[in-house]
């Protein structure tokens, strides 16, 4: 991740301190100096054990909480610049939170995507043309819309939520383990939709969650906190090429990841940086033709 | 964030009235009640007041907690003393009269005691079900006290179950509510501001989450206690029993002494009263 100014940089964290009930004896640090910078059109993975503090990173991208030190910037502006604007804050940076689906309420889909666009204070006309849309891009065909989110089964509902948060057209998607308790397919069809709306309007993506699995397949850059603190940060290749540091911070490495290790430990080395299994497939293959030819010449 | 653990205003410090055997708790509370009642003479409710120091002191609870609950009914406290006060009639002589009203030295004592027994009562029963006990041991105990009158028939073990279990989801409906009002929020909701009837719509955008989630919990907490064979109190065990100890026999001496002292000193007047 670049320099702080670089206007590549669509939402940045400058040296953000944050504790729940400060100056109380309650007082629970949450988030020690922490600096980070999220991509333009990139999706950024935060990884962490329970209690790293990435929920609270979610908290604080939405302006939901208040950092006590250090400056949330978007844009380059601090969104606590004006604190009676932070409503407008939490439209350009949308937040599907865990089990979004607990937060269907409406009588039908359609009005619960629109809802949100609703309090954007939109016409009518720009309103019904985002929920289509969205609900394209989240897979929530034509004909659920008119249906009770209730009848849905648990993906479509929790399509049908992320529709309803992207339908206000955030320019920084927050989602926290967006793919909580999905069967493998259910998963790979949310984080799909969550890649094409990023390349449709050139969103920045942040993506929380403990599992370094779905890290490893979707994210371009990944951060990775420990207690509070920033452990790791940078490009997925770079993070993967230390996995040490991953299993000590608590994570579980991808399954692929732990094979290339414990290759390495008997003088096998894959390649630098292991994350993928097709590209480990061939990488190892390639190895073997290697040693063939050198036992047959 | 708000701590999920408080429920009830429980004090966690070691004391002999923290280890009181429920059942015990809950009959030498209805003793000290009965008596703050008995009591009509002024040495009987400076026993009254004494002995609910003695008792916070053998709590360990700090002063300043109690007197916070005590806080919450000063209001009460100050219109029971006027009314006392201004409503009190006798023949003897008024100490004090002006237009309709008329102040008698007997009624400015009466007022106070009732100050005293109201402050004495609340204090006590505050540190005796809530500061000293957890509410789930509350629970228990109602339920062995009403254990004799099962042959009745009545579903002496569904109340307390439905009890405990309400008192067990509170914090977890708390969660919810943070978590649904904090997800709602982000999608530009606001209580705040706006008309009443928006404000109206804008709570629903809680409430039906909020409904649906604890019909959730509700099925499936039923489904997970049927597979463990949940049937109703009949031959159920308890991980943790009832049982009296030698020092809940001191406590429950305690509370007999303040009664005959009490009993005895509303036959000793001062200056009177």
């Amino acid at each position: 991740m670049n320099d702080t100014y670089d206007t590549q940089n669509k939402i940045v964290l400058e040296n953000v301190t944050f504790a729940y009930n400060p100056g109380t004896p309650l007082e629970k640090r949450a988030l020690e100096n922490i600096s980070l910078c999220f991509e333009r059109g990139k999706v950024t993975g935060i990884a962490g054990h329970t209690g790293s503090g990435k929920s609270t990173i979610v908290r604080l991208l939405n302006g939901l909480e208040k950092p006590n030190g250090g400056r949330v910037l978007l844009d380059g502006e601090d969104i606590w610049a004006n604190p009676k604007k932070i409503g407008k804050i939490r439209f350009r940076v949308g937040l599907v939170m865990q089990y979004p689906e607990y937060q269907l309420f409406e009588e039908t889909v359609r009005a619960d995507i629109s809802y949100g666009p609703r309090r954007m204070g939109l016409d009518d006309e720009e309103i019904n043309r985002r929920v289509i849309d969205s609900a394209a891009i989240c897979g929530v065909s034509e004909s659920d819309l008119d249906r009770s989110p209730f009848e849905l089964s648990g993906g479509q509902k929790r399509r049908a939520a992320i529709a309803g948060i992207m339908a206000m057209r955030p320019e920084v998607l927050v989602l926290d383990e967006p793919a909580a308790g999905l069967d493998p397919e259910g998963r790979s069809v949310i984080f799909g939709a969550v890649l094409r709306y990023m390349r449709e309007y050139d969103a920045s993506v942040i993506i929380v969650s403990h599992s370094m699995e779905n890290m490893a397949e979707y994210c371009d850059n990944i951060a990775v906190l420990r207690q509070g603190k920033l452990e790791l940060s940078g490009k997925k290749e770079d993070i993967f090429s230390q996995p040490e540091l991953l299993i000590k911070a608590g994570l579980d490495v991808p399954e692929i990841t732990s094979l290339a290790m414990k290759l390495e430990e008997r003088g096998i080395r894959v390649s630098n940086s292991v994350f993928t299994v097709g590209y480990t497939a061939d990488k190892l293959s390639a190895l073997f033709e290697e040693r063939r030819r050198a036992k047959n010449a | 964030m708000h701590n999920s653990i408080t429920l009830g205003q429980y004090y966690p410090v070691k004391s002999p009235l923290h280890s009181l055997d429920g059942r015990m708790r809950i009959f030498v509370t209805l003793i000290y009640m009965i008596m703050a009642f008995v009591c009509n003479s002024a040495a009987s409710f400076l026993m009254l007041a004494l002995f609910s120091l003695v008792l916070i002191f053998i709590s360990r609870v700090p002063f300043g907690v109690i007197m916070k609950s005590i806080r919450a009914i000063l209001i009460i406290l100050l219109i029971t003393f006027i009314m006392n006060v201004f409503f009190y009639t006798s023949d003897a002589e008024p100490l004090f009269e002006w237009w309709i009203f008329r102040l008698y030295t007997e009624g400015i004592v009466k007022a106070f005691m009732m100050a005293v027994r109201i402050t004495a009562l609340v204090a006590v029963s505050c540190l005796m079900m809530s500061y000293t006990a957890t509410p789930i041991d509350i629970t228990h105990s109602i339920e062995a006290i009403f254990e004799p009158i099962k042959f009745l028939r009545e579903p002496i073990h569904s109340f307390s179950m439905m009890m405990f279990i309400a008192l067990r989801f509170i914090p977890t409906l708390t969660d919810d509510t943070d978590r649904i009002l904090t997800a709602q929020k982000s999608r530009g909701a606001d209580l705040s501001e706006g008309s009443l009837f928006a404000r109206i719509r804008n709570l629903t955008a809680i409430m039906i989450p909020l409904f649906v989630s604890s019909f959730r919990r509700a099925d499936e907490l039923a489904i997970a206690m049927e597979c463990r064979c949940y049937h109703g109190g009949e031959g159920r065990t308890r991980m943790r029993t009832l049982h009296y100890r030698a020092s809940d026999f001191v406590i429950l001496a305690l509370f007999v002494v303040y009664a005959a002292a009490v009993v005895w000193l509303n036959s000793i007047k001062i200056f009177g009263y």
